[in-house]
């Protein structure tokens, strides 16, 4: 008797636990597939403060994008206005998830992709290491999603709000101003060899480009210039994509001399990412490109603008 | 595989638990020793073969000893040389596979160093030996067990399986605790069955130590490796924020660990020797290592310090010194040389690096201090008139290790023994409390981890205390009533579950002890 009152006891105890586990899962779950929620999320809330249907150019993919692209500098040069929605080591599942809620407020005329993320695993699943939580993750969400609490005391960090602020402000744009010479030689020698998507990327890739078209929204490839993660096999694997797809690609690494890319004082960290100088110089190319390739208005006179110029005052950079 | 994975205490242990439940009670131990290589290999392949080979081993040394005992035709001084010779021999092979796996490229690098002084031209290629996981734990079993045989406190084990399974039982191999053949050899072969009261327990202990583990020590991992990598750049105070979370990390990570580790073993009706004791309630650095990775300090109590301070060339050397200088300075050259020996051998264990060495001499000279002042600051507490057991005292007490423990950590964690000075300088020369104000959030940390960690340290402060007061704490609860009980039990589950720096954003932290 004392055995069976132990086990029905117990059975109903781990009984209680799934079930309070099952409606936590239902609280914390986000819509749509996600690998980084916080980051997702983050980048969401700031991007849905930008007044509707405002932006011409969402430039979207991982830390090179923030790094590279200068909305602002842009809008000076250009009258464009972009914002970037890229976060760190993106992978494609977050890319279609910000472009998803970023286009139930904007409708933008380009969505530019940068390529680095291609080359990474694109799906929600998080790392192996721990097989058997990766299996509880799929029943019960909220082990995949439990740290999303840590969002309700961001308001709390005044140094992190500001931060944050101040991105947005920048319009996704992050001011690094170090500099770590890259020492390497030439990474762009041609050849005819293939480098594979990462596992699930032209899955997701494709899944972008058909939102985009749906969308009456023009896909574009754009990859920053990295001698530290870029080759030619890289190069060759998005070319043949965006061939079959009929998408525009501009590979910057073919143009750094045209950008006059200086290797020893425009990247932060050697070669991965492009620091302040760097970005300048390849925001101002990027910016005639769009001017020359697309029909892109230009707002500088507009009034509904206007706040962009006061961004400008504000933003602490100079071009 | 790591024990606080889920893959560990949510898959491999429930089914080897089932497994070993449903299989006759003779059977048990096989099936424990299958689930024990089968972990082993999970971890390290075709490692396994050191670990077979340390078993044969281990068993055939102590059938010899027994054997010598038995057969030998001669007595006293001359069978104790005899057997020596087999337990040196036991001990040489033994060490000297660790010793060549963790310690060649040490060696190597170092004398090419010393060459280079002398402008040698030596240069050290290092070779790249593969380590099996938990050789330098399962390594002082063989020495004590083959010790204990020798010394005749244990008697032979002439049944392979038992010293198999003491050797290889899967919870231990990897951090430990050390274990003396005495303490489990018979229980993990008597095959028990697992009762309800040792599962509860024991899964109540695995979520306790998931609690140290995942939500406070590996919340503090990203702030830890930044502050170590990048110091040059970082105020004083941002380093010895740093270094203290790296006390923190290392108590919480390694004592959680352990909660899982022996609790897995209550499970089995297994008791595993404990290894902390409350460390931070320590009232000096000799007290710190009796609560500190205790079976570790009780290993070289027993096996180094008594065997050092008791050799004939010791005792010589202290009868000549209290000839000269008297008895009073006498009493500590045993004890003395026997310490220095002690925490060599400590600092080495820990890893073939200066740091590591550093860090045994730390304590060496700490413990060594301890010793030679204790009867003089006695006489002057009394008379002074010093309470010794006030609260003023134990406050006095308890900054002083606050300063000793984090020191000694900082040179453990330092990547170099350079860096290690350098950041302790900086502690010291360049310390703007402002500085680390500013910094906090930049330190790979944000106000919720901060708050998570500070409600966990309260957490297990409370809990320590209670320990301290020899509170037992899991049958107290165990005497709630039920919507309580459970509750309480809820809570601490989905604390875990919630709370865990675990997931997207955080990588998994693979336990330091692991490493050594």
């Amino acid at each position: 008797m004392d055995r069976v009152k132990k086990i029905a006891g117990g059975t109903i105890f781990l009984s209680g636990l799934v079930l309070i586990l099952i409606l936590l899962s239902a609280l914390m779950t986000p819509r749509g597939e996600v690998y980084n929620i916080i980051d997702v999320e983050k980048k969401t809330s700031y991007f849905s403060k930008e007044a509707k249907d405002t932006i011409d150019v969402i430039i979207i993919g991982d830390s090179e994008t923030y790094s590279a692209f200068n909305p602002l500098q842009m809008w000076k040069e250009q009258g464009i206005t972009s914002y970037v929605c890229g976060t760190h080591a993106q992978r494609l599942c977050d890319t279609l998830s910000i472009l998803e809620t970023s286009l139930e407020t904007q409708s933008p005329e380009l969505v530019v992709l940068e390529t680095n993320c291609l080359f990474r695993y694109a799906g929600v699943k998080p790392e192996l290491s721990d097989r058997t939580l990766y299996e509880v993750s799929q029943y019960l969400p909220v082990f995949k999603y439990h740290n999303r609490w840590k969002q309700a005391f961001s308001v709390m960090n005044p140094t992190e709000q500001k931060k944050l602020e101040k991105e947005h402000l920048r319009k996704g744009f992050k001011l690094r101003t170090d500099v770590v010479p890259y020492t390497g030689g030439e990474w762009m020698n041609e050849s005819d060899k293939r480098k594979a998507f990462g596992e699930k990327a032209e899955e997701y890739l494709t899944k972008i480009y058909e939102l985009c078209k749906k969308q009456d929204i023009e896909l574009v490839l754009v990859t920053t210039p990295a001698p530290d993660n870029w080759t030619y096999a890289k190069h060759n694997s998005v070319s043949d994509w965006a061939d079959e797809n009929d998408v525009k690609y501009l590979d910057m690494n073919l143009n750094v001399n045209e950008i006059q890319i200086d290797w020893a004082k425009d990247t932060r960290d050697g070669g991965d990412h492009l620091n302040f100088t760097g970005a300048k110089k390849l925001t101002a190319y990027f910016g005639s490109y769009l001017k020359d390739n697309f029909d892109l208005t230009d707002h500088r006179q507009d009034e509904i603008y206007s706040s962009w110029n006061e961004d400008l005052k504000n933003c602490g950079m100079k071009f | 595989m790591s024990y606080h994975l889920m893959d560990y205490f949510a898959f491999f242990l429930p089914v080897v638990l089932i497994i070993y439940q449903l299989v006759p009670q003779r059977f048990r131990p096989v099936a424990l020793l299958m689930a024990n290589y089968a972990f082993f290999y999970m971890i390290s392949g075709p490692l396994v073969v050191y670990m077979l080979f340390s078993t044969i081993f281990t068993h055939y040394i102590g059938l010899w000893l027994e054997n010598v005992s038995l057969t030998a035709e001669v007595e006293g001084k001359a069978l104790i040389m005899k057997k020596r010779k087999v337990l040196v021999f036991g001990i040489a092979i033994s060490l000297g596979i660790l010793g060549v796996l963790k310690y060649f490229n040490f060696f190597g690098q170092t004398v090419a160093d010393v060459l280079a002084l002398f402008q040698v031209n030596f240069v050290y290629e290092p070779i790249r030996f593969m380590v099996p996981i938990g050789i330098s734990f399962y390594t002082l079993q063989m020495i004590s067990y083959i010790t204990d045989v020798y010394r005749g406190t244990q008697k032979a084990e002439h049944n392979l399986l038992k010293i198999a399974l003491y050797l290889s039982f899967f919870p231990t191999i990897m951090e430990g605790p050390i274990c003396r053949y005495a303490q489990v050899g018979e229980e993990l072969y008597a095959g028990r069955s697992i009762t309800f009261e040792n599962l509860k327990f024991g899964y109540q202990r695995i979520v306790w130590g998931l609690f140290k583990k995942i939500v406070i020590a590996d919340r503090l991992y990203a702030t830890v490796s930044h502050v170590f990598d990048n110091y040059r750049d970082l105020d004083g105070s941002v380093i010895a924020f740093g270094v203290v979370c790296y006390t923190v990390q290392l108590y919480m990570e390694f004592s959680g660990c352990m909660d899982i580790i022996i609790a897995s073993g209550e499970i089995f009706g297994v008791k595993l020797p404990e290894n902390f004791r409350q460390p931070f309630a320590a009232k000096d650095a000799s007290e710190f290592w009796r609560r500190w990775h205790i079976t570790l300090g009780t290993f070289f109590k027993d096996y180094i310090f008594y065997s050092i301070s008791l050799a004939k060339p010791v005792k010589n050397l202290a009868k000549k010194v209290k000839e000269k200088l008297g008895r009073n300075v006498s009493k500590f050259v045993g004890p003395t040389i026997a310490l220095f020996g002690v925490w060599s051998c400590n600092g080495l264990w820990h890893g073939a690096n200066w740091t590591f060495i550093f860090y045994g001499m730390y304590y060496f000279v700490l413990i060594f201090i301890e010793n030679i002042t204790e009867e003089p600051v006695q006489k002057l507490a009394q008379k002074w008139n010093i309470n010794r057991e006030s609260s003023g005292y134990r406050m006095f007490q308890a900054i002083k290790m606050f300063f000793i423990i984090n020191i000694g950590e900082l040179f453990f964690r330092a990547n170099t023994l350079q860096d290690g000075f350098a950041m302790l300088g900086k502690i010291v020369t360049d310390f703007h409390i402002s500085e680390l104000l500013g910094k906090l959030s930049s330190l790979k940390m944000d106000v919720a981890d901060l708050v998570v960690v500070a409600i966990g340290i309260v957490v297990v402060a409370i809990v320590g205390s209670l320990h301290e007061r020899e509170t037992k704490i899991r049958e107290e609860i165990a005497k709630w009533v039920l919507p309580v009980r459970w509750g309480m039990w809820y809570a601490a589950i989905l604390a875990v579950i919630m709370l865990g720096a675990y997931g997207t954003g955080y990588s998994i932290v693979e336990m330091i002890y692991a490493g050594y």
